[in-house]
């Protein structure tokens, strides 16, 4: 249980960092070709959801190594 | 006044489509057994019909006092759903037959244009995503719909999850002054607290396909026409989670019943144990028992405790 609302809490930190480095950083990359420019974003985007998934797998795969 | 009449019928429509569709459903032997109790009793299901029938009159009071497209918008994709569902309930899919029909559930909201490009990221602002919101759209639909269905294996688990995650949509629609999409958040809430007095342990009846991909796709509609998606993705987490959990560790798109190794086993005292196997797929219910076997009542206590807990973190998001 105690696993479960830190994974969440974590979870919950992650979607807020990801946000703010949407915001600030990914929407202001400008480039002379707009479509260029809008694949690029949703590559970065794409980039970090797989980051933020593989952070989650392996926060989980530590706690279930640990108890089995 | 009126708007609170929408609300009331909505949850009276589904309280008493509930208690006939228990009667009928009874009558016609369309039953399953409820696993995990002793001497496994026969349940009614499905009980979608009452969901679908209170969640659609209330929303067509509301169209009628608004005449806000938004809600036909919902009203559609929550009737796709029921319809996606009622065809899983009566025949049994595969497992892509879910996700794969209920990208049309999200057609409603495209071609109604009833969507707003930009994705709101709380304490950061929010992005303009023309081109990319289409696909995200059908993606929020298709996970809101499958996490809610994939999460009620318990007794009255989806029904308490939607009363529950509710709460945080209200309270920003609220102080959004978005008082359209605020009443269908109320339709939504009275409609589950209506079918949560039947479904809670013990259930007297269980939603079926048909109950929580109605549930869920509405959920997700709504978050959409209201911009609430990253907020509403917050207090869905345990439900994600579970679905997370259960597809990372089987690497593909499978119905639960389709799985050889189940993730947990009854025990004699009908308490609920941790799978040994290390092929057995993860949920949240396995990490939930896996240090100790429990009761279902036990297991549900915890996934609502987690549902709370993450509808306050979704509730903090809002007002900091």
């Amino acid at each position: 249980m105690l696993f479960l609302l830190f994974y969440i809490t974590i979870l919950w930190v992650l979607i807020l960092i990801g946000g703010f480095i949407m915001v600030n950083i990914i929407a202001k990359i400008e480039l002379a070709n707009k479509y260029l420019e809008s694949i690029s974003k949703a590559v970065i985007a794409i980039a970090m959801s797989i980051a933020w998934i593989a952070i989650m797998v392996i926060l989980r795969n530590i706690y279930i190594k640990r108890i089995m | 006044m009126l708007y609170l009449l929408a609300i009331i019928i909505s949850f009276v429509t589904t309280l008493i489509v509930t208690i006939y569709s228990i009667k009928i459903l009874r009558a016609k032997g369309s039953m399953v057994p409820d696993q995990f109790k002793k001497g496994k009793p026969m349940i009614p299901r499905p009980g979608g019909y009452a969901i679908i029938a209170g969640i659609s009159l209330g929303l067509i009071i509301l169209y009628f006092l608004t005449y806000n497209l938004v809600i036909i918008s919902i009203l559609l994709s929550s009737l796709i759903a029921f319809i996606v569902g009622y065809i899983d309930d009566k025949n049994v899919m595969k497992g892509y037959y879910k996700p794969l029909a209920l990208i049309t559930a999200a057609l409603p909201i495209i071609l109604l244009n009833t969507y707003d490009y930009n994705l709101d990221f709380p304490l950061a602002g929010s992005v303009r995503i023309p081109i990319l919101y289409l696909p995200l759209i059908v993606i929020i639909l298709v996970i809101f719909g499958n996490t809610i269905n994939s999460i009620d294996v318990f007794n009255g688990v989806a029904s308490a999850f939607m009363i529950i995650s509710s709460i945080p949509l209200i309270i920003a629609l609220y102080l959004n002054n978005d008082y359209d999409n605020l009443y269908a958040a109320f339709i939504l809430l009275a409609s589950s607290l209506a079918f949560f007095i039947f479904h809670r342990y013990p259930s007297k009846i269980f939603p079926g396909d048909s109950g929580t991909l109605t549930f869920g796709v509405y959920y997700g509609a709504l978050a959409i026409v209201s911009g609430l998606e990253i907020i509403a993705v917050i207090s869905l987490l345990p439900a994600i989670i579970n679905s997370f959990f259960f597809l990372s560790s089987v690497k593909r798109i499978v119905e639960h019943r389709e799985i050889k190794s189940r993730p947990t086993v009854l025990l004699d005292d009908y308490r609920i144990a941790a799978s040994k196997d290390v092929n057995a797929p993860i949920t949240l219910v396995r990490l939930l028992v896996i240090k100790k076997p429990l009761y279902e009542y036990q297991i549900v206590k915890r996934i609502i405790l987690l549902a709370i807990f993450s509808s306050m973190l979704a509730i903090l998001t809002i007002l900091i």
